[in-house]
């Protein structure tokens, strides 16, 4: 079927590998980010590559405004939104000197985690009067368990998380399906700073998987599927020896 | 998503394509460049036999005729060949419409089931696939896209429902929907004993009830099984849409080669009626209409050398000596599988011209091993069937002989010249015999 697919983030490394497949599989879709520059740029690639339609909006999801602004104007169209696939993040450093700073640290959250809430939420709003739609969420591994070394970013991915957790219910009763995506270590924009290790996957291979993953409606995946062992263990490290591991 | 090596779903015959296209553009460029190679239409290879294939010859994959559209306060779909009744019903069902017909799983595509005009467990009130389409665009070689309906191009509308993809590529089906109270049935189930039992039993229920099956149980008495009958109801359930169960996805290389044995089939026949010995209960329409739906891939796990479906229909008037027979002869193979069923066909004419359904009880007969020795069982059944003024299923058919042709399609004087001549299929050659 010709899905109509919003991608909120398309900028993101792994949000532009899934565009990329779902141009492949003729869907249509929209993108938005705050540079359109360079969603313009993607626009082209996705044609070429089979994309039924595309367009591209600039969104900034601290303006909330705005944020407003684009979801009506997605919904008013006569076609119906099928999946929304929510991916902007950012990432602040643990270890950095920004992240003892309150300022920054409020920025943070609020675009990592509160406007990914409400955006959640307006959504949940407007596919009830459709009594369908699919909104698959990027959340990460480093939600699952807090941890010093990435804790501001686990924070607000746990928030998320936690969010849409909650909401199944509301969702199965609407008739609306919800994934929540888990990646672990993908080689994207994000992690550049990292040391390269045998964990990490590649953004394409990972968006191949998320895509499976949404088609196949489970609600909660792992990207790849054997981090879902990896958080097991990790949920059920206790304290004390979590805390002499350098993680 | 898709399983790209274009097999039929019985897994037999297995052919050779020297090509496969999926855009429109090619197809008409292919029809003006390339002389000799012939082409059909290929939606989601449901079919069990070799309507779907094309030895030698082109595929049309119809996967990018996807669209669609659906008006919530007409109940009026509009929809790609491409798309298949899983993806309509996710649609439609929290608008409490449904589709007058679905066959038995909803991975089929809407192409699919106009071109095999399928027919499902509500035939005796709704008819066939074809019953309910208001107007189709189909393209052809020879004329370009032309609309046809009951009105316009009625002969071409009626060549190709049920016309086995052979009279041009469906591109848009437009169906009326019905209006359903909510998604959830009451179903009931009756046990009966014999073929003629059955015939009675379910003349009876038929009238009372939208839906209705029977499931023939081979680990008791031959003829005897469950006549499960249901109905829509009204529910206060706030789910409006559920799935209970995902579907069961195996990867590719698992395979269970001889776990389906007659040993293994009386035990699970047993566990099965014993689980539906219940008298009433209520179900998600999904449970009762596409039971098999659950297990991705039944057909390559259990049977990955593939096996036979044989699907017959038999006028009333013949039909509790003739089901009899054919019940001993397929026990006689050995090789019947567990999802053997038995249902009553209604009066309601098709549309089609090459249509299956007529007025009568058909049977619908699995068997797992392929041997010569069946090859043989199935050509004494069909002797009795066309005996007895019956036909046989050609979407599930893989071994008809082509000397039954004319008596499987009356009509068919009036459709081979409707037929594209671009247009061919295994099963087309080996049963006309051209």
């Amino acid at each position: 079927m010709r899905k109509n697919i919003v991608i909120i983030g398309a900028n993101s490394d792994i949000a532009r590998e899934c565009a990329l497949i779902w141009a492949q599989q003729n869907h249509d879709l929209t993108l938005a980010s705050r540079d359109l520059s360079e969603l313009k740029e993607q626009e082209t690639v996705l044609i070429k590559e089979g994309c039924n339609t595309v367009s591209s909006v600039a969104l900034d999801v601290t303006d909330r405004n705005s944020m407003e602004e684009f979801l009506d104007k997605c919904f008013s169209q006569d076609k119906t939104i099928d999946l929304v696939l929510v991916a902007h993040g950012v990432l602040l450093k643990s270890d950095s000197q920004e992240a003892k700073e309150v300022q920054a640290l409020e920025a943070f959250i609020d675009v990592n985690g509160v406007s990914t809430i409400l955006i959640i939420r307006h959504l949940l709003n407007r596919f009830v009067h459709l009594k369908r739609g699919h909104i698959a969420v990027i959340s990460s591994i480093a939600g699952d368990r807090s941890r010093p070394s990435n804790l501001e970013y686990g924070l607000s991915k746990q928030m998320v998380s936690f969010y849409m957790d909650g909401l199944r219910r509301e969702a199965k009763e609407s008739g609306i399906k919800l994934s929540l995506v888990k990646p672990g270590l993908i080689r994207t924009k994000m992690t550049a700073h990292l040391k390269e290790g045998m964990l990490f996957t590649s953004s394409k291979a990972a968006a191949r998987s998320i895509v499976n993953g949404i088609d196949s409606n489970k609600f909660e995946f792992y990207v790849p599927s054997y981090w879902r062992i990896i958080s097991m263990v990790l949920k059920l490290v206790p304290y004390k020896i979590l805390s002499r591991l350098n993680i | 998503m898709r399983d790209h090596r274009y097999l039929s779903w019985g897994r037999y015959p297995k052919s050779q394509h020297i090509g496969v296209i999926n855009d429109l553009t090619k197809l008409t460029g292919l029809c003006v460049v390339d002389g000799e190679s012939t082409i059909i239409p290929y939606g989601n290879g449901r079919s069990y036999g070799d309507v779907c294939l094309n030895n030698n010859g082109m595929l049309f994959d119809t996967v990018k005729l996807s669209t669609i559209e659906f008006d919530r306060n007409q109940g009026l779909l509009k929809c790609g060949a491409g798309v298949t009744v899983k993806e309509v019903l996710d649609q439609i069902i929290p608008w409490n419409w449904m589709l007058p017909v679905v066959p038995g799983t909803k991975e089929v595509t809407i192409g699919g089931a106009v071109a095999n005009d399928v027919h499902g467990k509500n035939h005796h009130v709704m008819g066939s696939f074809g019953n309910h389409i208001r107007s189709m665009m189909l393209h052809s070689t020879y004329a370009g896209i032309v609309e046809c309906s009951m009105d316009t191009n009625s002969e071409l509308f009626r060549a190709t429902i049920g016309g086995l993809g052979l009279t041009g590529l469906i591109l848009e089906v437009t169906i009326q929907l019905v209006k359903i109270p909510s998604p959830w049935i009451s179903t009931r189930n009756i046990p009966f004993n014999s073929v003629s039992e059955f015939i009675d039993m379910s003349l009876d229920y038929d009238r009372q009830y939208s839906y209705s099956v029977g499931w023939l149980n081979i680990s008791k008495k031959l003829g005897s099984g469950i006549l499960q009958v249901a109905n829509h109801i009204e529910s206060n359930s706030r789910l409006i849409s559920k799935t209970r169960f995902n579907q069961l996805r195996l990867p590719y290389f698992v395979r269970a080669p001889g776990m389906v044995n007659r040993f293994s089939v009386k035990l699970i026949n047993f566990v099965y009626s014993k689980l539906n010995s219940d008298e009433c209960s209520e179900k998600y329409f999904d449970e009762f209409l596409f039971p098999l739906d659950k297990f991705g891939s039944w057909n390559r796990v259990f049977f990955p050398r593939g096996f036979i479906q044989y699907q017959c229909v038999i006028p009333y008037k013949n039909a509790d000596i003739a089901c009899q027979q054919i019940l001993e002869i397929a026990s006689k193979s050995g090789s019947l599988s567990f999802l053997n069923v038995i249902k009553s066909f209604g009066s309601q004419k098709s549309v089609g011209m090459m249509s299956f359904p007529m007025e009568g009880i058909t049977l619908s007969l699995d068997f797992f091993r392929i041997t010569s020795k069946l090859f043989k069982l199935l050509d004494e059944m069909d002797s009795i069937v066309f005996g007895s003024g019956g036909r046989i299923y050609p979407g599930k058919d893989s071994r008809m002989h082509s000397k039954y042709f004319d008596l499987n399609f009356p009509d068919k004087d009036e459709f081979e010249p409707l037929i594209d001549p671009r247009y061919s299929s295994s099963y087309w050659r080996r049963v006309s015999n051209a």
